[in-house]
C-alpha cells in the first residue's frame, strides 16, 4: 500500500442550481519520500486535492489514506491533529506572521507540535542562520518562503505540502527554493508534494500526477529525476 | 455620481451587511440615547404644562385667616391681572376607610362652572348635585373607598361639622387627580396624626360657611405661558407683588368687617349694660323713695295710733258724760216723780233738794233754779206756776236725755271712725311688712344686678381683647405654585434629569464616533485596490470619496432615524414611568423633537462622513499604481517590552505574540482601548451615581442626625405651651432626650459675596448638639463639637463658598463668624453654631427655639409621640428620621431608575463597540488566522490567540476606563446635584467592581460569539493571493 492514496474521492460544489465536482473520481498515489509534482491548469481541481490531502478540507466520497489512515474519516478533531502533527504546509504567499521573527515564526509552529525540531536548527538548515531574528518585511521574497519552509519542516511533518511554492518568486530564487525542497526531500527522506501548474518543473519530480477536468488525467513515473539546475523555464 | 459606481456602492452595502449594521447600530443607540435622554427631560415638563394647562391650574392660591367675602372677591377682580377668580371652601376632616382606619381628608368645593383647577377624571364623573363627593385617585388605591359607596365625614376634633358642611354623607361618583397635587404628597394639617390622606370634591352648596375660605386666580398674562420658563417666573413674580400688597389691604379690610360685625354685638351688649345700670340706679332710687315713704308711712301708722288713743279716750270721756247723763235724767226723774209722790212734804223736798244740791247744784245752776223753782215753790202757787216751772224741768230733762243720746251716737260715731282707723292701721302695717320685704327682695336684686353688671363688663371687656387679638396677627397669604406640595420638585427633578443628560449622550456620541471611524477606516482600507481601480479607470476624488459617503450617509441616516424614534419613544417614557411612582402626572407627552433630530442627524452625518473622507484621505493622495499593489504589510517591530529582557526571557512565546500584536496596531489598541475605557467609565458613572445619590438619605439619617424626630413648634405659642410640648412629649414615655434649638433659612455668605441659602441651627445648648447630631469630618471621621464661638459648616457650604475651616462667614452683611470646622453634611446646607454666635451674627430677630430635637427610646412608638403632639397646639409638625428623608428617598428611588436607563444603555453601548473592534480585528487578520489553523491550532488555541488580545485589550481599556470614571462620575455627579444637597463624593468599591465585572461580561458574550466567527474562517482563505 502506497504512503498516500486517493482512491475514488469527489467533491461537489453546489452552485446554485448546479452542481460541480472540483474532484470527479480523483485516483493516485505516492509513495513514501517520494518528490511529487501536482500539475494541472487554473480550475483544473489541484487546489482542491491539496485541500483535502492537507487535511483542510472533506471529500465527499472515496477514501484518501495518508501513512495507512483514512483521512476521510476524520473529525474536525483529528483533522485539526493530523494538520498539527503530519502536514507540514508551504504557501504561495508564504503566510508568515508579519509581526514575528523568523524564528518566532517557526516557533509558532513548533510550540503545538510534540516531535518539533529547533527552531534555530530548522532555519540554519534552510540557510537562514544569520537572519533568525529578521522580521519578514526585513526578507526577501526567497527568505520569507524559507521561513515559511522551515516553519513547515519544523514540525517534521510526514508529508510537505508546497502550494505553488514559486508562484510569488522570481526566476532564480524560484529555483532555489525547489533546489531546497527537492535536497529536503532526497536528505531527510521527506515526501513532498508540491503543487504546480508549471509543466516545467515535471522533471525534477519522482511522480507527476497530472490532473485535468477534476481528474487525474495520467500519471508518471520518472525513473531518474534531474535536478532542479538543470531544468529552465 | 455614475450610475455604476452607485450600483457598487449599493452592492458594497450588500455585501458588508454587518459592518453596514454596526454603524447603523452604534448611530441609532448614540442618537437614540442622546435624543431620548436629552428630551427626556423637557418632554416632563412638555407633559405636565400641557397638563396643568388642560386642567387650569391656578396661578395663585389666596388663603385668609380671617376669610374672605365677595367684596375680597371683588377687590381681586378689579386687580385686573386675573381673568378667572375663583372663591371656594375647603375643610381639613376625617373619615372612616373601608378597612375601618381613620383617614385624613381635605375637602374642597367644587363649581362646575369654575373653569379654574379643574378635576382630572380617571374613572365616574365629577359631583352634579349636593351630597355627591369626588375622591383623590389616592384614596382607592388605598382601598379606602369605592365607587358608589358613601363616605362619612367628621370633625375628627371638636369643631361642629355643621360649620363647614350641612351634611355628613356623600356618595362616591368619581376619582381623579387634581392639577395642584402634582405628587403623591397631600400636605399637612393640624387635626389626627397631621398627614392628609387625599382630597375630596363636593359641590359648593354642601358648605355652610359663612365666607370664603380659598380664592384661587389664573393670571391671564401666564395663560399659554410654558409653567417653567422664565417668562413665567416674571408675570407670576410681578404678580405676587400686586397680589401681596392686595392681600395686605383686604386683610384690613376683613379686620374691619369683622371688627364692625364684632362691635355690633359688643355695642349692643354695652348698650344693654348701661340700660341696666339706669335701671339699677332707678331701682335703687326706687328703693329709696320706698324707704321713706316707708318711714311716713309708719309715722302715720303711730300718729294714728296716737289719734286713735285720744278717741278712745274721747270715748270714755264721753261715756262717762253720757253716764252722767243717763243717772242725772233717771236722778231727776226719780226725783220727780218723788217729789210728786210726796208734794206736800215740804221738808220732804227740802231734803230732796239738799240731796239735789248734793247731786246736782254744783253741777248746773240752771237745773238749781229750776229745781228749787219747781220743788221750793209753795204749793200755792198756781198751778200754773208750778206746771211752767215742771214744764222747765222736763225740758231740760229732755234736753239731758237729747244730750245723752246725742252723746251715744257720738260715741257710735267714734268707735266707728276708731274702728276703721284700726283698720286702716293694720292695712297699714301689712302694707309696711310688704313693702319692707319688697324693698329687702330689691336690695338683693340690686345686688344681683351689681354682679351681673361686672360680669358683662368684663365679657365685654373680653370679646373686645379676643377681637383685638384675632385681628391682630391675622393675614391673608399668597401662595403661589411653588407652595403646592412637591410643584417645585417636579421641575427640580426634571432639570435634574437634564443636567444627567447633558453629559451622558455626549459620551455615547463620542464613542460612536469613535466605532465610526474606526468602521470606515477598515472599509477604505480593504477597499484600497477598488479604490486603484476607479482611479486608473478615470474616476474623480470626488466620485471615489462620494461612495464612502454615501455608504456612511446610508448607515448613519436610517440609524439616525431608528434611534430616534426608539429613543424618543421609548426614553422619556421609561423615564416618565420611573417619575410616575412619584408625580400624578397622568400621560406623557413624547413628541419628535425636530431640533435634537436634525442635530443628531447631522452630527452623525458628520461623524460618519467626516470618518470616511479621514480614512480615505491616504488612499486619494496615492496614485494608482500605489493602490493596486498590495499595501504592504504593516511592518513588525520589537516592542518596548522586549528591550526588559529580564522580563520578556520568562514570557511564553504565546505572551510574547500576544504582546507584539498589541502594539502592532496602536491605533486600533487606542480606540479599543478607548471605547471599552468609555464604557467601563459610563458604567463606573452610572453606578457611582447611583450610590451617591441613594446613600446620602441614610448617610445623613443615620450618621449625621442621630435625632429620632423633630418638632415643629408654632413660634406664636408663649414659653409655658412650649414646656407644655416638652410635658407632652415625656408623658408618652418614648422620649428620652429633648433639645430646643432654633431652625432657619439664611444666606450664607463669604468674603466676597458669593452667597448660598444656608439652614442654621442653633441649639438653645450648644454642649448638648452632640446628643441629636454628629459633627464629624467625612473622611478621617474625626469628630467635632460646637464651641461657644465658631460655626460648623456642612461640606457643601465649604465646596460652594470656598472657605474652609478658620476663615469667616457672614450673614446679611452682619458680624462675621468664623468656621471652626467643616462637617460631613448632606441634605440641605446646615451651618451649626451657639446661640452667642447667633447674637453675635445680627440677625433680625432675637433668639427664639422653634424646634424640638429628640431621643426616642423606643423607635416602634412614633405613631405615640405623633398623635399626642398633633393635639397640641403649640406644635406645627413632628418629623421622624426614620421617614425624615422621605422627599429624599423619592428622589432618589426616581433617579436610581434613570440610572438604570444609563447602565443599560451603556451596556449596550459597550457591547456593541466590543463587537464591532473585536470583528474589526477579525477581519483584518483572517489570513493571519487561517494560515494558523492550516499550521494545525485547535479551535480552542486560534480563539485564545485572539482571545489574549482582547482579554488584555479589555483589561487595559477597564482599568483605564476606571479612572476614567472616576472623573466622568465626578462631573456628573457635581452637575446633578442641585443646590441643597450634597451627594455622596466617594465612590465605593463595590461600583468599581461592578462596572469592571460588567466590562468584562460583555467581552466574554463577544467573545464566545467571537469564537463562531473565528471557527467559521474558511481555511483556503490562507491560499489567495493577498488583496
Amino acid at each position: 500500500m502506497a504512503y498516500v492514496e486517493f482512491r475514488d474521492v469527489y467533491k461537489r460544489y453546489q452552485m446554485g442550481e448546479v452542481t460541480i465536482a472540483a474532484s470527479d473520481g480523483v485516483n493516485f498515489e505516492i509513495e513514501k519520500g517520494e518528490f511529487a509534482v501536482i500539475v494541472g491548469a487554473s480550475g483544473a481541481g489541484k487546489t482542491t486535492v491539496l485541500n483535502m490531502l492537507g487535511g483542510m478540507d472533506t471529500c465527499d466520497e472515496g477514501k484518501i489514506l495518508v501513512d495507512g489512515k483514512d483521512v476521510a474519516k476524520f473529525s474536525t478533531k483529528e483533522m485539526t491533529r493530523y494538520r498539527r502533527q503530519d502536514i507540514g504546509f508551504v504557501f504561495q504567499f508564504y503566510n508568515l506572521v508579519q509581526n514575528l521573527t523568523a524564528k518566532e515564526n517557526v516557533e509558532l509552529a513548533t510550540e503545538i507540535c510534540s516531535d518539533a525540531v529547533d527552531a534555530e536548527e530548522v532555519l540554519r538548515q534552510v540557510g537562514l542562520g544569520e537572519r533568525i531574528n529578521n522580521f519578514p518585511a526585513q526578507l526577501s521574497g526567497g527568505e520569507q518562503q524559507r521561513v515559511s519552509i522551515a516553519r513547515a519542516l519544523a514540525k517534521s511533518p510526514k508529508l510537505l505540502l508546497c502550494d505553488e511554492p514559486t508562484g510569488a518568486l522570481d526566476y532564480n530564487t524560484g529555483k532555489t527554493i525547489l533546489k531546497l525542497l527537492q535536497d529536503t526531500c532526497r536528505e531527510k527522506g521527506m515526501t513532498v508534494v508540491v503543487i504546480t501548474h508549471n509543466q516545467a518543473i515535471t522533471p525534477m519530480a519522482d511522480r507527476v500526477i497530472k490532473i485535468k477536468n477534476s481528474k487525474v488525467s495520467r500519471v508518471t513515473l520518472n525513473e531518474n529525476p534531474v535536478s532542479v539546475d538543470t531544468i529552465e523555464w | 455620481m455614475k450610475k455604476m459606481l452607485f450600483r457598487n456602492t449599493l452592492r458594497s452595502v450588500k455585501n458588508t451587511k454587518s459592518r453596514f449594521i454596526a454603524i447603523m447600530a452604534i448611530i441609532a443607540i448614540g442618537s437614540g440615547f442622546f435624543a431620548g435622554v436629552k428630551s427626556a427631560g423637557p418632554d416632563m415638563k412638555l407633559s405636565a404644562a400641557d397638563y396643568l394647562h388642560k386642567q387650569a391650574l391656578d396661578d395663585f392660591h389666596i388663603v385668609s385667616e380671617l376669610g374672605m367675602d365677595d367684596e375680597d372677591v371683588a377687590a381681586a377682580e378689579k386687580l385686573g391681572i386675573a381673568d378667572e377668580i375663583y372663591a371656594g371652601y375647603s375643610a381639613d376632616l376625617m373619615f372612616s376607610a373601608l378597612d375601618g382606619a381613620e383617614k385624613i381628608i381635605k375637602v374642597y368645593s367644587y363649581n362646575p362652572d369654575s373653569g379654574i383647577s379643574k378635576p382630572y377624571i380617571t374613572e365616574g364623573r365629577l359631583p352634579e348635585k349636593a351630597g355627591e363627593i369626588f375622591i383623590d385617585e389616592k384614596l382607592f388605591s388605598n382601598a379606602v373607598a369605592e365607587m358608589g359607596g358613601t363616605m362619612s365625614l367628621h370633625t375628627g376634633d371638636d369643631r361642629e361639622l355643621e360649620d363647614m358642611l350641612n351634611s355628613s354623607g356623600y356618595t362616591v361618583v368619581g376619582k381623579g387627580l387634581l392639577p395642584r397635587y402634582v405628587s403623591f404628597e397631600r400636605g399637612t394639617t393640624t387635626i389626627g396624626n397631621g398627614s392628609i390622606d387625599g382630597w375630596a370634591l363636593v359641590p359648593e352648596e354642601n358648605f355652610t360657611y359663612e365666607v370664603y375660605t380659598d380664592m384661587y386666580l389664573s393670571i391671564a398674562e401666564a395663560d399659554g405661558v410654558d409653567p417653567y420658563s422664565d417668562e413665567y417666573e416674571d408675570i407670576i413674580s410681578r404678580s405676587t407683588d400686586i397680589l401681596e400688597a392686595f392681600a395686605e389691604k383686604q386683610i384690613e379690610h376683613r379686620k374691619s368687617v369683622i371688627t364692625d360685625e364684632a362691635y355690633v354685638e359688643i355695642n349692643d351688649a354695652k348698650a344693654e349694660l348701661e340700660d341696666g345700670k339706669k335701671e339699677l340706679a332707678d331701682a335703687e332710687k326706687k328703693i329709696e323713695d320706698g324707704k321713706k315713704e316707708l318711714a311716713d308711712a309708719e309715722k302715720e301708722i303711730a300718729d294714728g295710733k296716737a289719734q286713735i288713743e285720744d278717741g278712745e279716750s274721747q270715748i270714755f270721756d264721753a261715756m262717762e258724760a253720757f253716764e252722767g247723763c243717763v243717772r242725772t235724767e233717771q236722778r231727776l226723774k226719780q226725783i220727780i216723780s218723788d217729789y210728786e209722790t210726796n208734794a206736800a212734804d215740804s221738808n220732804e223736798a227740802n231734803e230732796r233738794i239738799d240731796e239735789l244740791n248734793e247731786e246736782f247744784f254744783t253741777v248746773d245752776e240752771t237745773l238749781k233754779q229750776l229745781l228749787t223753782g219747781y220743788i221750793m215753790m209753795p204749793a200755792a202757787y198756781d198751778d200754773g206756776t208750778k206746771v211752767m216751772a215742771k214744764q222747765g224741768i222736763d225740758q231740760y230733762i229732755t234736753a239731758i236725755h237729747e244730750q245723752a243720746d246725742e252723746i251715744s251716737l257720738q260715741i257710735s260715731e267714734a268707735q266707728e271712725e276708731i274702728d276703721n282707723a284700726k283698720q286702716e292701721l293694720s292695712d297699714g302695717e301689712k302694707e309696711i311688712a310688704d313693702a319692707k320685704q319688697e324693698i329687702a327682695d330689691g336690695e338683693k336684686e340690686v345686688a344681683d344686678a351689681k354682679v351681673e353688671i361686672a360680669d358683662a363688663e368684663k365679657e365685654i371687656a373680653d370679646a373686645e381683647a379676643e377681637l383685638a387679638e384675632e385681628l391682630d396677627g391675622a393675614e391673608m397669604y399668597v401662595f403661589d405654585r411653588d407652595m403646592y406640595p412637591a410643584y417645585a420638585n417636579y421641575a427640580e427633578d426634571c432639570e435634574r434629569v437634564d443636567a444627567i443628560a447633558a453629559v451622558f449622550p455626549i459620551f455615547f456620541i463620542l464613542v460612536a464616533a469613535l466605532v465610526c471611524c474606526t468602521t470606515m477606516t477598515r472599509m477604505v482600507e480593504e477597499q484600497r485596490t477598488q479604490i486603484g481601480t476607479l482611479k486608473a479607470l478615470g474616476y474623480s476624488r470626488f466620485s471615489i470619496i462620494g461612495q464612502y459617503i454615501i455608504y456612511a450617509l446610508a448607515a448613519s441616516i436610517p440609524g439616525t432615524l431608528i434611534g430616534l424614534l426608539i429613543g424618543f419613544n421609548t426614553i422619556p417614557a421609561i423615564i416618565y414611568e420611573c417619575y410616575h411612582a412619584m408625580y400624578n402626572q397622568p400621560y406623557i407627552i413624547a413628541p419628535f423633537r425636530w431640533d435634537y433630530a436634525i442635530g443628531c442627524a447631522v452630527a452623525a452625518c458628520l461623524c460618519t462622513g467626516l470618518s470616511a473622507l479621514f480614512a480615505s484621505r491616504q488612499e486619494l493622495v496615492s496614485v494608482p499604481a500605489q493602490l493596486m499593489r498590495p499595501k504592504p504589510p504593516k511592518e513588525g517591530k520589537r516592542i518596548l517590552l522586549e528591550r526588559i529582557t529580564f522580563i520578556w526571557k520568562h514570557l511564553k512565546f504565546t505572551t510574547k505574540v500576544t504582546f507584539r500584536n498589541l502594539f502592532r496596531y496602536k491605533a486600533r489598541l487606542l480606540m479599543t482601548v478607548i471605547g471599552i475605557a468609555g464604557c467601563t467609565a459610563l458604567l463606573l458613572t452610572g453606578y457611582g451615581l447611583q450610590y451617591s445619590v441613594t446613600s446620602i438619605v441614610d448617610k445623613q439619617y443615620g450618621e449625621v442626625f442621630q435625632y429620632d424626630s423633630m418638632v415643629i413648634l408654632d413660634t406664636n405659642a408663649d414659653d409655658e405651651a412650649y414646656a407644655s410640648v416638652v410635658q407632652d412629649s415625656l408623658d408618652t414615655g418614648v422620649i428620652s432626650e429633648q433639645l430646643f434649638a432654633l431652625q432657619e433659612t439664611h444666606d450664607a455668605a463669604n468674603s466676597s459675596g458669593e452667597d448660598v441659602e444656608t439652614y442654621i441651627l442653633v441649639p438653645e445648648n450648644y454642649a448638648e448638639l452632640d446628643k441629636f447630631i454628629d459633627l464629624h469630618n467625612r473622611v478621617s471621621g474625626e469628630t467635632y463639637e460646637l464651641g461657644e464661638s465658631g460655626v460648623i459648616i456642612g461640606e457643601k457650604i465649604s465646596r460652594m463658598l470656598g472657605v474652609q475651616a478658620g476663615d469667616e462667614i457672614h450673614f446679611n452683611e452682619g458680624h462675621p463668624l468664623r468656621v471652626a470646622s467643616v462637617c460631613e453634611n448632606y441634605t440641605f446646607n446646615y451651618v451649626f453654631m451657639s446661640r452667642a454666635d447667633y447674637e453675635k451674627a445680627g440677625f433680625e430677630d432675637e433668639f427664639r427655639s422653634n424646634i424640638i430635637l429628640q431621643n426616642m427610646n423606643d423607635l416602634s412608638k412614633e405613631d405615640v409621640l405623633s398623635t399626642k403632639l398633633v393635639g397640641n397646639e403649640s406644635v406645627l409638625t413632628v418629623q421622624f428620621s426614620s421617614n425624615g428623608g422621605d422627599k429624599f428617598r423619592d428622589l432618589v428611588s426616581s433617579l436610581s431608575m434613570i440610572i438604570v436607563v444609563v447602565i443599560v444603555a451603556a451596556g449596550a453601548l459597550a457591547f456593541v463597540v466590543l463587537f464591532n473592534l473585536s470583528n474589526i480585528n477579525i477581519n483584518e487578520r483572517v489570513r493571519e488566522l487561517a494560515t494558523i489553523k492550516v499550521l494545525g491550532f485547535y479551535d480552542g488555541e486560534v480563539a485564545a490567540y485572539v482571545y489574549r488580545e482582547n482579554v488584555l485589550l479589555t483589561l487595559m481599556g477597564t482599568g483605564a476606563g476606571l479612572v476614567l470614571g472616576i472623573f466622568l462620575e465626578k462631573f456628573v455627579v457635581h452637575t446633578a446635584e442641585v443646590d441643597s444637597v450634597m451627594f455622596a463624593p466617594e465612590i465605593p468599591l463595590y461600583c468599581f467592581l461592578a462596572a469592571a465585572a460588567l466590562t468584562v461580561l460583555f467581552a466574554v458574550v463577544v467573545n464566545i460569539t467571537l469564537y463562531f466567527r473565528l471557527k467559521k474562517i474558511d481555511m483556503a482563505t490562507s491560499l489567495k493571493a493577498i488583496e
